[in-house]
């Protein structure tokens, strides 16, 4: 077992040297599919310095029985990084987050957390872990400074430093108030402050909530937003959430779940950039490598067999129907779109089954936008 | 980390008002059933035309104050320790317990020495009331000892049982029924059957040559291997859910 001293002191993978095969991980979570791709967005990410990797997910599989619960989820996080994790119910979200904070380990897969696989070697890799599962967890007999040690000497913080450990976080998350109060008697909201600052007590490289503004008034949403918007640029945050305004509220990345697989890892700025255009796209005979070939394009998602949800950058419905019939796409409906997620949701919404399940094909997303 | 464990489960236990209410009883019924035993053994000296000798009274005690006790905790320790890990699953807490950088081993023992010393305390009250008699009785100390040692086993096992079936299940009340059942059944079978298998299973028979005041090494390494075998299907049970390949 690592001790928190030597945990600091783990080189960082940076993204170029996860890139370039150092990271000791074959997978490649970056890739151009298009020769043409040279957005202003593009040219932008490039432009900054490389953030280290937080965490690196590949191929996350799961089932139950019949039920595919995951299916290959692959994305990568890079510190300061806030993903929200988005999904209708019964995507897969809470099952990809137990699997992603150790609580469960999938069939197939990886999770690198700086050197150490989650799988291989989890009681290190937790130790850069912090989880706030979707209803708080607590000991409703215990007293709120009571239960936030007991987290913090299970999450191996040095005794000399828990004392200190414990009032940071009790300050950072209003509990001033109510630290001698027994969590049982605290409001829901109180309760799931507390949620929050055990994932946060041993400042985690990766934090990861699970509906975290769930029981929260307005005021108190505010504050949770805060307290995550001032998280340390070396840790990086997945959160999860029905509300697509709370996420892009907070978040900076979304990951879009469908019935366990990953459908769409985008920046939220290149979805709701004015200047990018996005399309809801029939096509006939179409594959995904046919989309992501597509010039200037930011993101895509399918949503059932042949049916996509298309951004790109500067894209006006002639150009993108001249780009597609020099492609010998057939188009078979084509609208512009306003708000890409609220939009992506619905189509959602009206389809039971993910495209690959009714169509038989493997699905993968496409989405060319995946940086911070 | 085991201890830290065995602490917070300590801590957990006494902030339960149902351990403190289950502890009180079991300390009235306890000191009514030693009452009761010495008042009938006083009873039977005005009765016996000789002096029944004091090293009577520590078998009297024994038959009818120990060996009721063990059978009340039969009931007693599935009660109190139901909620060792389906209190966990039932509060939400599980998932965050599993995600904690603590091995299965460090969890499971830890939670099971904290629930077993809870139950030692309460029998170490009651162990009191035979304190007060030595005073003024020379009573058989030896006797009682052995007597008192295979009965923290016996609560040992049916910590560890309930502990298992308590992994095993979402809901408390379920584990304490499955332990309760369990440990009822193998009384009955040692009770009532001449059948070697089912006498050498029973933690009962086992039990009860510690009652006769026999320190007999298959008992203790009985008791230590039902308890480790118990424990260790406990911690499979929990790294079912969080190691690749692991199933229980």
């Amino acid at each position: 077992m690592k001790t928190d001293a030597q945990e600091l002191t783990t080189p960082k993978i940076t993204r170029k040297s996860y890139q370039s095969g150092k990271a000791g991980n074959n997978a490649v979570a970056w890739t151009e599919s298009s020769s043409d791709w040279n957005t202003p967005a593009r040219a932008e990410q490039k432009q900054q310095s490389p953030a280290p990797i937080a965490m690196h997910a590949e191929d996350l599989s799961l089932r139950y029985g019949p039920n595919q619960i995951l299916a290959g989820i692959t994305f990568t996080l890079y510190c300061g990084d806030t993903l929200g994790l988005l999904g209708l119910n019964g995507a897969g979200k809470s099952t990809l987050l137990k699997a992603l904070s150790g609580a469960m380990a999938p069939d197939g897969g990886t999770v690198q957390i700086g050197d150490n696989e989650l799988y291989q070697n989890p009681l290190a890799a937790r130790m850069d872990i912090g989880y706030a599962p979707d209803k708080p967890a607590i000991y409703p007999e215990f007293r709120v400074i009571e239960f936030l040690k007991f987290i913090a000497t299970m999450r191996r913080i040095p005794k000399s430093q828990i004392k200190g450990a414990i009032e940071k976080v009790i300050e950072r998350c209003n509990l001033g108030d109510v630290r001698q109060r027994v969590i049982g008697n605290l409001s829901s909201g109180y309760q799931q402050r507390v949620n929050l600052a055990q994932a946060i007590i041993h400042t985690p490289r990766v934090l990861i909530l699970d509906e975290p503004a769930t029981g929260l008034d307005p005021v108190q949403l505010i504050e949770m937003r805060d307290l995550v918007s001032t998280l340390s640029p070396d840790q990086a945050t997945i959160f999860s959430s029905h509300s697509l305004s709370e996420v892009n509220a907070v978040c900076n990345r979304v990951l879009l779940v469908h019935s366990g697989h990953s459908i769409l890892d985008s920046s939220i700025d290149l979805l709701s950039n004015s200047n990018n255009s996005t399309f809801d796209l029939k096509l006939e005979g179409c594959n995904d490598s046919e989309i992501a070939a597509l010039p200037g394009l930011v993101a895509a998602c399918r949503i059932k067999s042949n049916h996509w949800m298309v951004t790109g950058t500067s894209m006006t419905a002639a150009h993108l129907k001249a780009m597609l019939a020099s492609r010998g796409q057939k188009i078979v409906t084509m609208t512009k779109t306003e708000n890409y997620l609220d939009t992506l949701f619905r189509q959602l919404g009206s389809t039971e089954k993910p495209a690959q399940e009714q169509s038989g094909e493997s699905h993968h997303d496409v989405s060319n936008g995946v940086s911070p | 980390m085991t201890t830290q464990i065995a602490l917070h489960e300590l801590r957990v236990m006494l902030r339960s008002p149902f351990a403190w209410l289950a502890a009180g009883l079991l300390q009235l019924l306890f000191g009514w059933l030693f009452l009761s035993a010495v008042e009938r053994y006083i009873g039977l000296q005005a009765v016996a035309t000789q002096q029944v000798s004091e090293s009577g009274l520590s078998s009297y005690l024994i038959v009818h104050f120990l060996a009721p006790v063990s059978i009340i905790f039969m009931v007693a320790t599935p009660l109190l320790c139901m909620h060792l890990i389906a209190g966990d699953k039932q509060a939400n807490r599980y998932n965050l317990l599993l995600s904690l950088p603590l091995s299965a081993a460090q969890f499971v023992v830890g939670k099971f020495i904290g629930a077993t010393v809870f139950q030692y305390l309460i029998v170490a009250l009651s162990t009191l009331l035979l304190a007060i008699l030595s005073f003024n009785i020379d009573l058989d100390i030896t006797h009682l000892l052995t007597a008192g040692a295979g009965l923290l086993l016996f609560i040992a096992t049916i910590t560890a049982l309930t502990l298992f079936y308590s992994s095993l299940s979402n809901r408390p009340i379920l584990a304490a029924f499955a332990s309760f059942v369990t440990m009822a059944l193998l009384w009955l079978a040692a009770a009532t059957s001449g059948n070697g298998l089912l006498q050498f299973a029973s933690p009962s028979a086992h039990l009860h040559s510690f009652m006769q005041g026999l320190l007999d090494s298959r008992d203790v390494i009985y008791f230590v291997a039902i308890t480790g075998i118990l424990l260790t299907l406990g911690v499979w049970r929990f790294d079912a859910q969080r190691v690749r390949g692991a199933s229980l």
